[in-house]
């Protein structure tokens, strides 16, 4: 009924698709999944998509200048950083700028979900948890 | 428990058999400051433990991680041991060279392990193939096996390093020949034969003081409290089930923490404890001779390790009120009422 | 047999190397960690109470940290500082006992009744407004509204069940060196939104419940005001409409209202002034006052003395219809009525709103009567509380007049005053001329010249200074002196931009002259006029300037542990003062062990030891610097006894050297052509090297280890020591640096420091300036970061060598951080 909640996930490791793609399948996402960023900005650029999970340190681009790229093109579009160590100074940058939560690893799908879950309820399209099919 | 309320009664009479030691007697500041480093050593090595508990609660597989968690598993692990052993080496300097001797090889064997590229799959790892896939996982078992894995020699294991390390520096530092709390004993237990119960401030007693005189129930300790809450003041110390009464009793107190050493002429036992209601901090550390049985005295919930040298055992990350209540356990074995 | 016990000795030589590299590390490690703990503790006593157990534990694991990092010092100098146990001792002795005196969380209520209870509540629990509000309602029971204050322990309470401290103190850190204005109001606006989206504890919802409904028997369907009650709005500062009032607000929405006053406490407008006031803490603890609204047919505020007066026989009533807070801003404009301030006060002058004389007034919503009732009132006030206050009042459509604030007076005396006073002025000529004003004003004062030996602590307040030049160590002084005289001193100079945040009159550029004042007594500085008189001049400005000094230096202060805990005395590691006795505080303790640990290691490379000079090896390079290396374990030097930069397997010495060794530095042309014609052990002497005057001693030592540099080098009077750990994982490495200027005057040396300062900072080091010694810390870094904080080191130790040549004025500061930055390095040569 309900259209499923689009989700970009960008991260140059490739555990992390491996793993988060099924556990968000599971709450109903249709997940892309890119482990580089300069394919995953083009897809940008050509879809809206609901929410984008980034990685923040990447070798060809950082994280924030995917958030900037967004934020740009699809102001609406929720985006949430992975941060691979918790540094202050850039969770601090991110904040102010308007990211709209950040997950440090390692951190378990689940944790991740409930950030998803606020940030689709954020939009206006709320996801409910309580319906994952395990 | 709210211990900080009210002195009981009972308390107080025990309180009474301790003889004061103060800044007078020589010796007593390193005596202090002995204290305050062994305290450093202990939390060091919670450290490494916890960071052990961590990367065994990853491995488990539930988890998204990336290499970097574990290469900086492994510098932790490194930094930790050796804050751990220069604390070794500060107590025991004669254990110095061999102490970083082998600290060395474990320093070597993590550099092997964070430039290695492809790991080697260990036997358990093939049963889950999940894991397997991932390269991640299998540097954190291996890494796992050189904290903690099966020893294939004694001392192998950094664990092992750890445990052996503090079972040497506390049979020598309460034990050896020269230690300093011989020093600080003998002065004193000639100067007031018959005594054999002491207690000094932690921080108080070390340099000169104001000129508060302290007496020993103006200590406010709250481990030390707890411990002889249930306590029979008439029939401390029977350590070796044959009531020897020649035991003699340190307490090294503050207002959260206690030291406690109690020392017969073949035998001994050590107790740290904190409680401060603070969970990450509290703990209780007990270290007791071979020939001490410990299963009278321990209550339930202590982890327990058996060494050539002596008994370990510990507890940590439980609720305070767990603590509180082991401290009176452990107090009330140490003295059973004679009914 | 011989060889076997050298072979020992050799061994224990190594050990012994290596147990000082350890014992090192292990103190520098603990000095990163308790200034952590220091900088937290900064920002955690701003807005959490002193005796908060959090505060407890972290002053007590400090001092622990204390304790072991002496036990180190002394075992890396040889039991040359067991004089500071006693003091270390000592810190926690009087800190156990400031722990004692407090209350403990547990025991503070989350909400209090202002009127009618009996025991005198704590300021620092309620806040400066409601306890105001509390002694007017002891003076004045019938008149003042009931209300309750949810207090300062609900508020961190608040913040405490949201995790909101550390994030907070996050977004604060550094706010005070912010210039970018839209970084600020950024940050600001985002802690406002937490704190509006935060969940509120239980305890304190049931709080506002239980009170509202307690008051709501005596005033029943009311609705609210709510009103900011922080903690240093008890007069001195006035925080006058700088933080948010809520009114009309329906009981069922008191929660909500809550949150948003508290969330008033950090706008802009309310940070930015405690900044400008420089007032240390960047935010205060904040209680807030409940009261039920009076639903007026007037209202307004009073003054007790007009504001531009010290002594006045009238006051100031302002006053509109209705509600009085749009006023109160400045969005309204009200009506005035001045009263002449006697025992029975008359009406002396009506000034209506619209300013416009001719009309008759139309004041007629408050009759004259009413008016001269507020005003006795008003007088009663200030005799009971002893000073000149600003009240805000109601009258009811009962004609009850109810009382609703009181304010401490802040009176600050204006230029335009001294026509007045000019008794005996115009016929007095000034004793001095001239000069550049750096800051204006008046004062008056007896004076105190500053020489080489004068101890900064024995100045009196109230004193006017007299000094050569504007050194910035004499900044601890300024806040409480009355004015500043200088002989030379550029206008744009660091102190001068201190003595404007100080506001401290002053002038500078006097000249030799000033030398005649030293006889004097007592003199009068017209700074605004550049001139100086003898003897007392303006009756009067002596009080204001001594209360100007006493206001401000009330709220230098952050509690009972400043002084003991965070306060720097020591500042000065060349002073004769620089001593463990010195050490007054924990911070001090940690300035003066890490100085002494730092200073030992440059005997670390005392080559009288015979197995160092036979271990150490020396660097060959074309470059005209002479440094000797020591492998600390075997591992990252091959053989011989010289080296190449390129064998040395030492990570952070490695990336040190590609800057020290790039080749857009400066150095190799402007060293030929200065060096050319010069004699040889001049040249050496400049360089350091084995022929130069002091001998062994002027040799470059660099320690390394795969891992590990420590370098202690002299390039033309600097000393500069980098101490880094870099290996390929993240959580050991740390770059550390130390650079000490040496020659030049004390406006190059501290334009050098700023230049270091800035480029440090900008490529992401903490910084720490005293004077001219800057210390720069990275810690936590991965390699490559770490890596290239080393050669942005070893650029800045060669580059640094020009900086007098080219920092000519302040300005140049930032030019030349800015070139450095962009890589522009020919342009110091």
């Amino acid at each position: 009924m309900s259209k499923s909640l689009e989700v970009l996930l960008l991260d140059d490791e490739p555990i992390v698709g491996r793993r988060l793609k099924p556990a968000l399948d599971k709450i109903g996402c249709h997940v892309e999944i890119f482990e580089n960023p300069i394919e995953a900005v083009a897809r940008i650029d050509e879809k809206e998509f609901d929410i984008v999970v980034t990685d923040i340190r990447m070798e060809k681009m950082n994280g924030m200048q995917v958030f900037e790229h967004v934020k740009k093109k699809w102001p609406r579009t929720k985006v949430i950083i992975i941060t691979g160590y918790a540094k202050m100074e850039l969770a601090r940058e991110a904040m102010e700028k308007g990211i709209f939560d950040f997950i440090a690893k390692p951190f378990r799908p689940d944790d991740l979900r409930q950030i998803i879950a606020r940030a689709a309820q954020a939009l206006g399209t709320p996801i409910d948890l309580t319906l994952i099919k395990d | 428990m709210h211990c900080r309320a009210v002195y009981g009664e009972m308390i107080m009479r025990i309180l009474e058999k301790f003889k004061k030691i103060t800044h007078k007697e020589p010796g007593i500041r390193d005596f202090c400051i002995q204290t305050i480093r062994f305290r450093k050593l202990l939390e060091n090595a919670r450290g490494l433990l916890a960071l052990l508990a961590d990367g065994n609660e990853k491995v488990l597989g539930e988890y998204i991680l990336d290499r970097h968690y574990v290469t900086s598993l492994i510098d932790s692990s490194v930094e930790r041991l050796g804050m751990m052993i220069y604390d070794a080496c500060v107590l025991v300097p004669e254990f110095g060279e061999t102490l970083y001797t082998q600290y060395d090889r474990h320093k070597r064997r993590a550099g092997e392990l964070i430039s290695q590229n492809s790991p080697s799959a260990t036997k358990d790892m093939e049963a889950n193939t999940n894991i397997s896939s991932d390269p991640e996982y299998r540097l954190l078992s291996d890494v796992l096996t050189w904290l903690n894995g099966e020893p294939s020699d004694p001392g192998s294991t950094v664990i092992d390093f750890m445990k052996q390390t503090f079972v040497r520096v506390l049979k020598h530092i309460d034990t050896g020949n020269n230690s300093t709390i011989e020093l600080l004993l003998s002065n004193n237990v000639s100067k007031a034969p018959g005594s054999n119960m002491f207690l000094l401030d932690l921080w108080e007693d070390a340099v000169v003081p104001s000129v508060k005189p302290h007496s020993p129930y103006a200590i406010n300790c709250i481990p030390l409290k707890l411990l002889l809450m249930d306590a029979d003041g008439d029939n401390l110390s029977p350590l070796l089930d044959d009531k020897n009464k020649t035991a003699t009793w340190v307490a090294t107190a503050s207002e959260y923490q206690l030291s406690l050493k109690i020392l017969e002429p073949d035998c001994s036992f050590h107790l740290e404890a904190t409680v401060s209601r603070h969970e990450p901090s509290d703990f209780i550390f007990i270290f007791a001779d071979t020939t001490i049985n410990t299963e009278n005295i321990l209550p339930q919930g202590f982890h327990t390790e058996i060494t050539n040298y002596g008994q370990l055992a510990w507890k940590l990350d439980t609720a305070s009120k767990d603590i509180e209540d082991s401290l009176i356990s452990i107090g009330r074995n140490l003295s059973p009422k004679t009914v | 047999m011989p060889f076997a016990s050298e072979n020992t000795a050799m061994r224990e030589m190594d050990y012994h190397f290596r147990f000082r590299y350890e014992t090192l590390r292990s103190l520098l490690n603990k000095n990163g960690g308790a200034l952590q703990i220091l900088s937290d503790l900064e920002a955690d006593l701003n807005h959490i109470h002193y005796y908060d157990e959090r505060i407890k534990r972290s002053i007590r694991r400090l001092i622990t940290e204390i304790l072991l990092m002496a036990q180190e010092l002394n075992l890396l100098t040889k039991n040359r500082h067991t004089d500071l146990y006693e003091t270390i001792f000592a810190l926690r002795d009087r800190t156990d006992m400031i722990f004692k005196e407090g209350l403990s969380a547990a025991d503070q209520p989350m909400a209090l009744m202002i009127s009618g209870i009996e025991k005198k509540p704590d300021p620092a629990l309620i806040g400066g407004k409601a306890f105001g509000l509390y002694t007017l309602s002891k003076f004045f029971s019938d008149l003042v509204p009931p209300g309750f204050v949810m207090t300062t322990a609900a508020y961190n309470l608040l913040l405490e069940k949201n995790n909101l401290s550390d994030r907070i103190r996050i977004l604060l850190t550094n706010l005070d060196v912010t210039t970018d204005r839209d970084q600020f109001k950024s940050r600001t606006q985002t802690i406002r939104r937490w704190i509006r989206e935060a969940i509120v504890p239980e305890e304190i919802e049931k709080a506002i419940r239980e009170y509202a409904e307690k008051i709501s028997k005596t005033f029943p369907d009311t609705l609210w005001a709510l009103r900011s009650s922080a903690v240093l709005e008890d007069g001195a500062h006035s925080f006058a409409g700088q933080f948010d009032t809520e009114l009309q607000i329906h009981s069922e929405n008191l929660v909500s209202a809550y949150k948003q006053v508290l969330a008033g406490k950090f706008n802009d407008r309310a940070v930015s002034y405690k900044i400008h006031k420089n007032i240390r803490e960047i935010d205060t603890p904040m209680a807030v006052l409940f009261m039920p609204m009076i639903d007026p047919v007037a209202a307004g505020v009073i003054y007790t003395s007009e504001l531009n007066a010290t002594e006045s026989d009238t006051m100031a009533i302002n006053s509109v219809p209705g509600l009085a807070n749009r006023m109160v801003k400045g969005e309204e404009p009200g009506d005035t009525f001045l009263v002449s301030k006697k025992t029975l006060p008359k009406l002396i002058k009506t000034i209506p709103a619209s300013r416009d004389d001719s009309s008759t007034t139309k004041a007629d919503y408050i009759k004259p009567e009413k008016l001269l009732e507020i005003a006795e009132l008003a007088i009663d006030a200030e005799k009971k509380f002893g000073f000149s206050m600003d009240i805000e009042w109601a009258v009811d459509k009962n004609e009850k007049v109810h009382l609703l604030q009181a304010r401490r007076l802040n009176i600050t005396p204006s230029e335009n005053e001294t026509e007045g006073l000019f008794k005996r002025g115009k016929d007095t000529l000034p004793t001095l001329e001239g000069g550049t004003t750096i800051f204006p004003g008046r004062a008056e004062g007896p004076v105190i010249f500053l020489t080489p030996e004068t101890d900064l602590s024995e100045v009196p307040d109230g004193a006017v200074v007299v000094a050569q030049q504007p050194k910035t160590e004499y900044a601890p002084i300024l806040p409480k002196i009355a004015a500043f005289l200088v002989m030379e001193g550029n206008p744009v100079g660091h102190l001068a931009t201190l003595v404007r945040e100080f506001a401290v009159p002053c002038i500078f550029g006097l000249g030799k002259n000033l030398k005649i004042l030293a006889g004097k007594n007592i003199i009068s500085v017209n700074a605004t006029k550049r001139a100086v008189y003898t003897g007392i001049r303006w009756p009067g400005i002596r009080e204001s300037v001594l209360a100007r000094i006493a206001s401000k230096n009330r709220h230098e202060k952050t509690g009972p542990l400043y002084d003991l805990i965070l306060k720097l005395n020591l500042t000065d590691p060349d002073a004769p003062s620089f001593k463990a006795k010195s050490c007054k505080s924990a911070h001090d303790v940690l300035r003066f062990m890490h100085e002494m640990s730092v200073r030992s290691m440059f005997g670390f490379g005392d080559a009288q030891k015979r197995g160092w000079k036979k271990k150490s090896k020396t660097l060959k390079t074309g470059l005209p610097i002479k440094f000797q290396l020591i492998d600390l374990d075997k591992s990252a030097m091959p053989g011989a006894h010289a080296v190449k930069p390129d064998d040395v397997a030492s990570l952070p010495f490695k990336a040190l050297w590609r800057g020290i060794s790039d080749k857009s530095m400066p150095w190799p042309d402007r060293w030929a052509r200065q060096m050319a014609g010069m004699p040889a052990d001049f040249r050496e002497t400049i360089l350091g090297g084995k022929r130069g005057p002091r001998r062994a001693s002027d040799t470059n030592y660099a320690i390394v280890a795969a891992d590990y540099l420590n370098l202690n080098a002299r390039l033309a009077y600097h000393y500069t020591m980098v101490d880094a750990m870099v290996g390929p994982g993240t959580e050991n490495n740390y770059v550390h640096f130390r650079f000490r200027g040496g020659g030049a005057s004390d406006e190059n040396r501290d334009r050098r420091a700023r230049f270091l300062e800035s480029v440090l900072r900008q490529s992401g080091f903490g910084v720490d300036r005293r004077g001219d010694l800057v210390t720069a810390w990275r810690r936590r870094y991965p390699q490559n970061d770490s890596e290239n904080s080393l050669e942005i080191l070893g650029k800045l130790m060669v580059c640094a060598r020009e900086l007098d040549a080219v920092l000519k004025n302040d300005m140049d500061v930032k030019r030349y951080a800015d070139y450095f930055l962009k890589g522009e390095y020919d342009i110091f040569s």
